[in-house]
């Protein structure tokens, strides 16, 4: 109780923690989800702000979404041919068939967990959202960084999930001091392995070299 | 036609067909055998690009079934039935999309390896994905393939991840390696496709070897004849081979066809070169046949033209040769023909082709005048003037002759200088004698040779035919007797005279038959007595030769001397008369006589030089040489006087008497008898026999007796038959008396007894010889 309370009262000096992701080698992960828990946090908001997915230039942006649960996630497509984006994860399971243009309504995503996003009629696109009830969650850009506001200076616990992580593991978890404002999270993972050659070349490629 | 065996158109048929059989076969041999080398080495090479096709094949089968499956793995159907995480669910739609890739094996397995499902259900452990391999690759390259064993069975394997996006769980398909894949694989090698499963050495599973045309049972029916095996992969466990074979009939039919249309040309070929050696056998064969034939044809002398020129080179140059052959023999035959008819001194026909031409007339039943024809004295001309000059006077002659005949009559020359003429006329015709008067008149002329003028004389024999010779032998042989004849009358034509023949016949026999005659004992002598007048005694026997011919019967002694005497036979005789008398006489003396014997000699033997030496037997067998009397006649004197008369001397002079046989009959050359200086006449018995009635006889005989005792000669008398002769010859002083009355003639073995009869009547003929005594 007394430790409680010691924390809430650090707490009460709110501040920005700093993560950064890489792989063993060092070198930046982006789309990165890092979730920050700690104790007593407050309860997930029932009515969080929506969040947005939108499909451009043949890919979903951002890449990886992190969102607390209950965020509705509106899928617009900004592209000039149709969507059909689905998803069969256990978190949210959806599809919205073929459309242009804002879909007739969001989905809202109200159970914690990763949910793989594709696209039935393009294989290549494919996004994560990270669905969490972590009090904050931020996601890293290209340096690997992510910023997150108004932490309480208590002890916390860092959750970092990739893409490349492999299934069974949901994340990678660090302890951080709640004097601490910045860390470094290397994870062990590395990219998936390179499709075949052949599965590089797209039907374009492969159309203009028999046109040749 | 026939064909012989080594005929030049066989030969040739047979050097033209062998060469092209040989040619064919070569030709065959070297093709066939190339051919079946390049066929099996192109399907060992088609076998060892049908191994490189089957691998290539396979992996493209593989990439093919992999897109298949990674397709189907794409398909959002299928994404979301998997992501349902359902059992039941995720086992239909594996088994609903292996159909559809019409895979035969299909499995589910999560992310991380574990399998979820498997279609069909397998009794094998599918707690875990089998092919952990190829689960690695495809983890490692995102989708992989395999050969894999699946309970036993082989199988291409495609594991590709199920990605909705993120892997949500890995997908296998497997596609059983069986016997359709086989026989797919074997429509694109062309070659036979099996695959083999086996366990070690253990064969677990064949698919049969899968041909091209889907008809399994050609692969069993056809051996395979190539096999290339090896092996696609192993499991550890079992082992998949694949045998890629080519049968026989695919390797070879090609060769098949080739050799099958070989033979067709093959025998085109020999049918043709047969039918064009056979026509050109006959092109060439056919002239060689008629030539043959011709040839032939010459052989049995018919004479043809020859078979008209070929146009072949040697061929013509063969019938002119022939051709040639032909008329070189035929001329030559001519000759032969001329020779053999012909003599080849004179030309006239010879003696065979006139005997011949005899024959033929004979045989006709013509009437001929055959007249023989000899120049008379030619031995002498061909002595004098020798051989080469006779042959001129033949010549000659022969010239004049077939002048004088012309050619109405046949003239031929014998031998030697023995013509013949054939007249074809009837008796009495005259052109018989105009044909000989003309003769005598053309050849009788002189001949003129080396200066010498020669006269010819002909003797001329004329035999009518058939009215004198039946047969030509008869013919012949009274030509010559005719002619003979004329010879003997200084050259007179003589006709022959019928029985000529059998008297020249009987001579003939009895020349024969002497020498034989003599062996066999046919002749014999029998004695005849001479007694002395004066007192009646005894003292000498004359030998008279006796023969009883087998066929001729007696045969008389005047007639076999004389005619032994011409065939020069005499002195056998004497020497056998001679012998026998010996014998006589030693078998008297056995029986008491003392006897002398009087022979005697016929002309020949009296010029014998030998005369002496034959009669020596007798000399040594008598007593005294007195006792033999040599008898010989006045005749015997004239052919060789000289050396009769040496002879006679030395007899004489050895002690023999002569006695001048048949007195009064020859000559009676006074002057010979003094020259012959004779011990004894002997009074020709034809002035005896009828003495007492012909005073003529009885007036000679006076003479012969007075003449004979005037000389100094005893005087004997033979062939007394009567008491009246006897009684005038024992009045006339006859010295020896011999004849019937006395004694006939008798064997050597009756004197003996004729002897003692004798000297019982002794005083009997003493008494008549007293009455001449008394009458003298």
């Amino acid at each position: 109780m007394l430790l409680t309370l010691l924390a809430f009262a650090q707490a009460a000096i709110a501040d920005d923690v700093r993560i950064r992701v890489t792989d063993p080698q060092g070198r930046p992960l982006a789309n990165a989800a890092v979730m920050l828990r700690w104790q007593n946090a407050p309860p997930p908001e029932s009515d969080p702000p929506p969040a947005v997915m939108s499909q451009r230039d043949m890919a979903f942006v951002p890449h990886t979404l992190a969102i607390p649960v209950h965020t509705s996630v509106t899928f617009p497509n900004f592209d000039p041919t149709r969507h059909h984006v689905y998803s069969f994860s256990e978190a949210k399971t959806f599809d919205i068939k073929l459309y242009v243009g804002f879909p007739q309504r969001p989905e809202r995503f109200d159970k914690a967990g990763v949910v793989a996003i594709g696209c039935n009629i393009h294989d290549d696109m494919r996004a994560f959202i990270v669905v969490s009830d972590a009090p904050r969650i931020a996601v890293t850009d290209k340096s690997g960084h992510a910023l997150i506001k108004d932490v309480p200076a208590v002890p916390r616990k860092v959750e970092v999930w990739h893409e490349w992580l492999s299934h069974g593991e949901n994340a990678a978890i660090r302890r951080l001091a709640a004097d601490i404002h910045s860390m470094h999270v290397p994870i062990d993972i590395a990219p998936p392995p390179a499709p075949p050659p052949r599965d590089e070349n797209s039907l374009q490629q492969r159309f203009d070299r028999i046109a040749q | 036609m026939r064909l012989r065996p080594h005929t030049f158109r066989h030969q040739l048929i047979i050097a033209l067909l062998g060469f092209v059989l040989l040619a064919e076969l070569l030709v065959a041999i070297a093709i066939l055998h190339r051919t079946y080398e390049q066929r099996v080495n192109q399907a060992q090479d088609t076998l060892q690009v049908a191994d490189r096709v089957l691998d290539e094949l396979l992996a493209l089968r593989a990439d093919q079934l992999l897109s298949t499956v990674s397709i189907l793995a794409s398909d959002y159907g299928f994404k979301s039935a998997i992501a349902t995480q359902d059992g039941p669910t995720q086992r239909t739609v594996l088994r609903n999309f292996g159909n559809r890739a019409q895979a035969d094996l299909a499995m589910l397995a999560e992310p991380s390896g574990q399998l979820t499902t498997i279609v069909p259900r397998t009794q094998a452990d599918a707690s875990a994905l089998p092919f952990t391999d190829v689960l690695e690759r495809a983890r490692r390259v995102g989708s992989a393939t395999g050969m894999v064993m699946f309970d036993k069975r082989p199988y291409q394997f495609v594991m590709a991840p199920v990605n909705a996006p993120r892997l949500i769980a890995w997908i296998g398909m497997g596609f059983s390696i069986d016997a359709s894949i086989a026989r797919n694989l074997a429509s694109v090698t062309g070659v036979n496709v099996e695959f083999i499963v086996r366990e070690g050495e253990h064969e677990l599973f064949r698919t049969g070897p899968q041909s091209r045309g889907n008809a399994p049972d050609l692969a069993h029916s056809d051996e395979a004849f190539l096999v290339s095996e090896h092996s696609l992969f192993d499991s550890g466990t079992a082992r998949l081979d694949v045998a890629l074979s080519l049968t026989r009939e695919t390797v070879l039919s090609p060769y098949y066809d080739l050799a099958s249309s070989l033979s067709f040309v093959f025998l085109i070929t020999i049918a043709v070169s047969a039918l064009v050696a056979m026509g050109l056998a006959r092109r060439l064969s056919q002239p060689v046949r008629n030539l043959s034939e011709f040839a032939e044809s010459i052989a049995a002398g018919h004479y043809h033209e020859p078979p008209s020129a070929q146009g072949i080179g040697e061929l013509d140059v063969l019938t002119d040769a022939l051709n040639d052959m032909q008329h070189a023999v035929r001329q030559r035959e001519n000759r032969i023909r001329h020779q053999a008819t012909h003599d080849a001194l004179t030309g006239l026909l010879n003696r065979s082709a006139v005997r011949d031409l005899l024959y033929r007339r004979m045989n006709a039943s013509a009437r001929l005048t055959l007249v023989r024809i000899a120049l008379h004295g030619f031995s002498r001309i061909n002595g004098a003037l020798g051989y080469r000059l006779g042959d001129e006077v033949l010549k000659t002659v022969a010239g004049r002759l077939k002048i004088a005949c012309g050619t109405a009559h046949t003239l031929g020359r014998i031998e030697g200088n023995d013509f013949l003429v054939l007249i074809e006329c009837e008796p009495g015709d005259t052109q018989v004698d105009e044909l000989i008067a003309r003769l005598r008149a053309d050849v009788e002329q002189p001949v003129y040779l080396q200066s010498t003028s020669i006269q010819m004389r002909l003797e001329i024999g004329v035999v009518q035919v058939p009215e004198q010779a039946a047969d030509i032998e008869a013919a012949w042989r009274r030509t010559v007797i005719a002619r003979h004849g004329s010879g003997q009358q200084r050259c007179a034509t003589f006709t022959y005279k019928t029985g000529m023949d059998e008297a020249h016949q009987r001579e003939l026999a009895i020349i024969q038959g002497l020498a034989p005659g003599l062996e066999r004992g046919e002749l014999s002598l029998v004695y005849q007595p001479k007694m002395a007048l004066a007192d009646a005694n005894v003292h000498q026997v004359e030998a008279l030769a006796r023969w009883l011919h087998p066929e001729l019967g007696p045969i008389a002694p005047d007639e076999f001397i004389q005619l032994a005497e011409r065939s020069g036979q005499i002195r056998l005789v004497t020497e056998w008369v001679v012998g026998q008398i010996t014998r006589d006489l030693a078998q008297w003396r056995e029986e008491g006589l003392d006897l002398g014997v009087a022979i005697n000699l016929s002309a020949d033997e009296i010029a014998q030089t030998a005369l002496e030496q034959t009669l020596a037997p007798l000399f040594q067998a008598v007593g005294e040489a007195e006792s033999i009397t040599l008898e010989v006649t006045e005749s015997a004197l004239l052919r060789e006087p000289e050396n009769a008369l040496q002879n006679l001397r030395a007899l004489q002079a050895r002690g023999a008497r002569i006695s001048v046989d048949d007195f009064g009959t020859g000559y009676s050359s006074l002057a010979q008898l003094k020259q012959l200086a004779p011990d004894e006449l002997k009074i020709d018995k034809a002035f005896i026999c009828d003495l007492a009635d012909t005073p003529a006889d009885q007036f000679i005989v006076d003479l012969i007796i007075d003449l004979g005792h005037k000389l100094g000669l005893e005087v004997v008398a033979e062939g007394i038959e009567n008491a009246s002769a006897w009684r005038y010859l024992s009045r006339k002083g006859v010295d020896l008396m011999q004849g019937y009355f006395l004694a006939r003639p008798m064997p050597a073995g009756d004197v003996a007894d004729w002897f003692a009869d004798h000297q019982a009547n002794h005083a009997r003929w003493l008494d008549r010889a007293v009455d001449r005594k008394a009458g003298r």
